[in-house]
């Protein structure tokens, strides 16, 4: 296993682990995750949260999904993970 | 309106500018948008901290001396609680979570921005523009908070000369 590959390992328990300890919000119907590397060549984990398609979307939704999507940012950053953590939501619609 | 401002009001507008079915151009528009917003706001503002009394033809000139991948490795410096030793001893404790935010956004939208502008591969949705649009606001407002503190002084620092924190002294 190279550096790089074990570094993603190690990055996706803490991952897991980290994200366990959230109730995702309702909107939300699941998490991708990916480990590569950012356009800075450095290491990063890329979450998608996908919202469901029937979910409505307005600016109040729109705020309370951010924040939580910085939270799980900061968790993560605070975990250790060796990638920097990028996060975006994803509706279909 | 200031640039910064401009770009913010236009990063939301091009995220809901088609009512159905968005072009890809007005969304990866709106995404650059809202880094560019973030990048002004930053730079103008670290500029009349570092130079109070600069000329407005000295402002903008200093303002082209940032650059995008030093400014991304300051933010990396402020983006936990704990900063590195040689940053931490300027700023004399932990990094607020308003700092925090304002960094670890700066990161996030950097990248984005770049996979907007370059990236034709991808496929944006209306959401996501809208997220990151959301994000360069509440950035906006965080740095409101924190812009007359001691810390925002040494984040204004850093992104001009990185370099002087790539090690202790």
């Amino acid at each position: 296993m190279n550096p790089t590959a074990e570094n993603f390992e190690i990055d996706r328990q803490k991952v897991q682990e980290i994200l366990a300890r959230f109730t995702l919000p309702s909107e939300i119907e699941k998490v991708d995750t990916e480990f590569d590397l950012d356009s800075g060549g450095d290491p990063a984990v890329r979450l998608t949260f996908h919202v469901r398609d029937e979910a409505r979307i307005g600016q109040e939704e729109l705020e309370r999904l951010t924040k939580f999507l910085s939270e799980v940012t900061s968790a993560l950053l605070q975990g250790n993970i060796a990638g920097f953590p990028y996060t975006r939501l994803e509706q279909k619609v | 309106m200031s640039l910064p401002s401009d770009l913010l009001e236009q990063a939301d507008h091009l995220s809901r500018r088609e009512r159905q079915r968005p072009r890809q151009a007005s969304l990866r528009r709106s995404v650059s948008c809202s880094y560019y917003a973030v990048f002004h706001l930053l730079t103008a503002e670290a500029t009349a901290h570092v130079g109070p009394n600069l000329t407005l033809n000295a402002t903008q000139r200093i303002q082209r001396w940032f650059d995008h991948g030093d400014m991304k490795r300051v933010c990396g410096m402020f983006s936990r609680p704990e900063a590195p030793r040689q940053l931490s001893a300027i700023l004399g404790g932990p990094v607020s979570a308003d700092m925090q935010m304002i960094a670890q956004s700066f990161i996030q939208l950097q990248e984005a921005r770049l996979d907007a502008d370059y990236n034709l591969a991808a496929t944006w949705t209306r959401l996501t523009a809208q997220q990151y649009a959301q994000v360069a606001k509440n950035t906006f407002a965080a740095w409101a908070r924190i812009r007359r503190t001691h810390e925002s002084n040494v984040f204004a620092l850093a992104l001009l000369s990185a370099k002087l924190f790539d090690k202790e002294r």
